[in-house]
């Protein structure tokens, strides 16, 4: 895993120094939650709601808490997404599938890659929206309305899973794909449906027994194993170096 | 010596959607390179040796035949042959953020040289490339001949056994050029690594390479010195004899003689391709011509160079494909 950890270290090293792009990204990743937090604490606000305006402030601070997870894991997509078409773009990637390094070393390396930045943006959006949050109004407010608390607290805890299967995905798609533009544009329309799945779930889940939220949680870590295995045997090293010309 | 690279038969072809569309890149060859040797491949563009390079480095599998490389088998152990080949292709991009060190460094840490001695060869490379100075510089402020020193640095770095150069000094303006070859000069004075050099540029390749292979469609034509690629193919020399009046008499007079390949009549020139020693051959060449009544005007000799060779080679397969077809 030492070349996986080294083309990982690599891409965020190259990842990072492109400020525009970060840029780009991190705006609605800051500015989405700060803005939802504050709408939260206000709606809040140590107001005494009754039933039915807990059930509808439970369901917005979902859609908030939906939302927050999406654009800070984008982040990673977006690494992702680029991790092998810039490269192809570049004409760096002869260079790196000229070295010893594996189909499966490259796939790894390429995903962790996207992982890193997919959870700290995930859990800087989650943090920021909290934050803001907290200080328009008094967090402790949401325990009280249904729902909410263990939707948040489940997505938190899922969030390195649901990015490490937004990031494979991108990877996967990155592979294939002819442009930069293409893969970033393929991947985002990917992730859309199968983050709005996972996050559904992680909604219903609330409603399940504990046993049924862990098979749910295994699934989703089975899930991201196979498509690590899996893109690792369809990376395609073959196809690559045949679409360079 | 033992064989560096070992090539039996390989062949890659590329299937289109029909099968008429089906093209053999490479196509069957057979061809072996002692360790240490420093050989160029010639051919023209779509000739095959861009693919050639693919194969043995493991970045494509052969469709049928077989290779090894530093004494690994290509579809056995591609990862093993990988570990002891550098490759530097054409139009290699580089990760413009990282510094030169960093560029160097990560390859070679790649390659599986522990820390140490990955930026141990970092910096014998850097220094060797006269880019020491440059170390901390990101790569995107680096100029195109800079640039492609830092390639080839990376693909020497990790004391590979075997080094792939596709069209080093392509597109560099003729100091950037001169100073690559100049590179790989060095590279190759150990006498241990042995270099597949691809390359249309004819004098770079006698300079650079002790002996040169030409490929076209697939197949190499021929590999040798090129001295004796001259000498089997179009002759060490020319000699242009100026006569008064050349006859077919005078033609018939020399052929004969023993270090002449050829000899033909262009207007009152006669035109002699010369195999052998001329101090030898050339007293012989003169008695005979003036023995066969011929007045002699004048007498020029022509070194004959490796671009006579290919265009030979190349003309050649043009007429008989043109004859087959």
């Amino acid at each position: 895993m030492r070349r996986a950890w080294l083309i990982a270290c690599k891409d965020l090293r190259e990842g990072l120094g492109q400020r525009a792009l970060l840029i780009r990204i991190m705006l609605p990743a800051v500015i989405l939650p700060l803005i939802y937090g504050v709408v939260t604490g206000k709606i809040i606000g140590g107001a005494d709601m009754d039933a039915e305006q807990a059930r509808f402030v439970a369901g917005l601070i979902v859609v908030f808490t939906a939302v927050v997870a999406v654009v800070g894991t984008s982040v990673g997509g977006v690494i992702a997404a680029q991790a092998i078409a810039l490269e192809r773009a570049r004409r760096t990637l002869e260079s790196l599938l000229a070295t010893p390094a594996t189909d499966r070393e490259i796939f790894a390396g390429k995903v962790l890659a996207g992982i890193v930045p997919g959870v700290v943006g995930g859990y800087g959006a989650g943090l920021l929206y909290f934050a803001s949050a907290r200080l328009t109004a008094d967090i402790e407010s949401v325990s009280t309305i249904p729902g909410a608390t263990f939707f948040l607290a489940f997505v938190l805890l899922l969030l390195p899973l649901i990015v490490a299967i937004e990031v494979a995905f991108g990877v996967m798609i990155s592979a294939r794909c002819g442009t930069v533009t293409g893969a970033t544009q393929l991947s985002a329309l990917a992730a859309i449906p199968t983050l709005g799945a996972t996050l559904y779930l992680a909604y219903l889940a609330s409603h399940w027994s504990m046993w049924e939220r862990l098979l749910f949680a295994g699934g989703l870590a089975a899930l991201v194993v196979a498509l690590l295995y899996l893109g690792a045997r369809a990376l395609g090293r073959e196809d690559i170096i045949a679409r360079l010309d | 010596m033992p064989s560096a690279i070992e090539i039996k038969g390989l062949t890659r072809v590329y299937r289109g959607s029909r099968k008429e569309s089906e093209i053999r890149a490479v196509d069957g060859v057979d061809f072996d390179i002692a360790q240490g040797e420093v050989v160029a491949l010639l051919g023209p563009n779509g000739a095959g040796k861009t693919t050639l390079v693919r194969m043995l480095s493991c970045l494509l599998r052969p469709t049928s035949g077989s290779a090894r490389v530093g004494g690994h088998d290509l579809r056995e152990s591609p990862e093993k042959v990988r570990a002891n080949c550098g490759l530097s292709t054409e139009a290699s991009g580089l990760y413009e953020r990282l510094t030169a060190r960093q560029y160097l460094t990560f390859f070679a840490r790649l390659y599986g040289l522990a820390d140490g001695d990955a930026s141990t060869g970092a910096e014998k490379q850097l220094r060797a490339a006269d880019l020491w100075d440059r170390r901390n510089d990101p790569l995107a402020t680096f100029s195109k001949g800079m640039r492609q020193k830092i390639n080839l640095a990376r693909a020497v770095a990790h004391r590979p056994r075997v080094v792939f150069l596709d069209e080093p000094t392509s597109g560099l303006d003729v100091e950037a050029a001169g100073s690559i070859r100049q590179l790989i000069l060095e590279m190759s004075q150990d006498g241990e690594t042995t270099f597949l050099i691809c390359t249309h540029n004819l004098p770079e390749a006698e300079r650079l390479c002790g002996r040169i292979a030409i490929m076209r469609r697939g197949r190499v034509l021929v590999s040798g010195t090129p001295d004796e690629l001259k000498r089997r193919l179009v002759g060490n020399h020319v000699l242009r004899v100026s006569l008064r009046k050349a006859l077919p008499r005078h033609c018939q007079a020399v052929v004969s003689l023993p270090g002449v390949a050829e000899a033909s009549l262009e207007g009152n020139q006669l035109v002699l391709q010369i195999t052998a020693d001329q101090d030898h051959t050339n007293p012989q060449i003169v008695r005979r011509l003036v023995e066969s009544g011929a007045d002699i005007i004048a007498f020029v000799g022509e070194t004959r160079s490796l671009e006579d060779v290919y265009l030979h080679l190349v003309r050649r397969e043009a007429e008989e494909d043109a004859m087959t077809s």
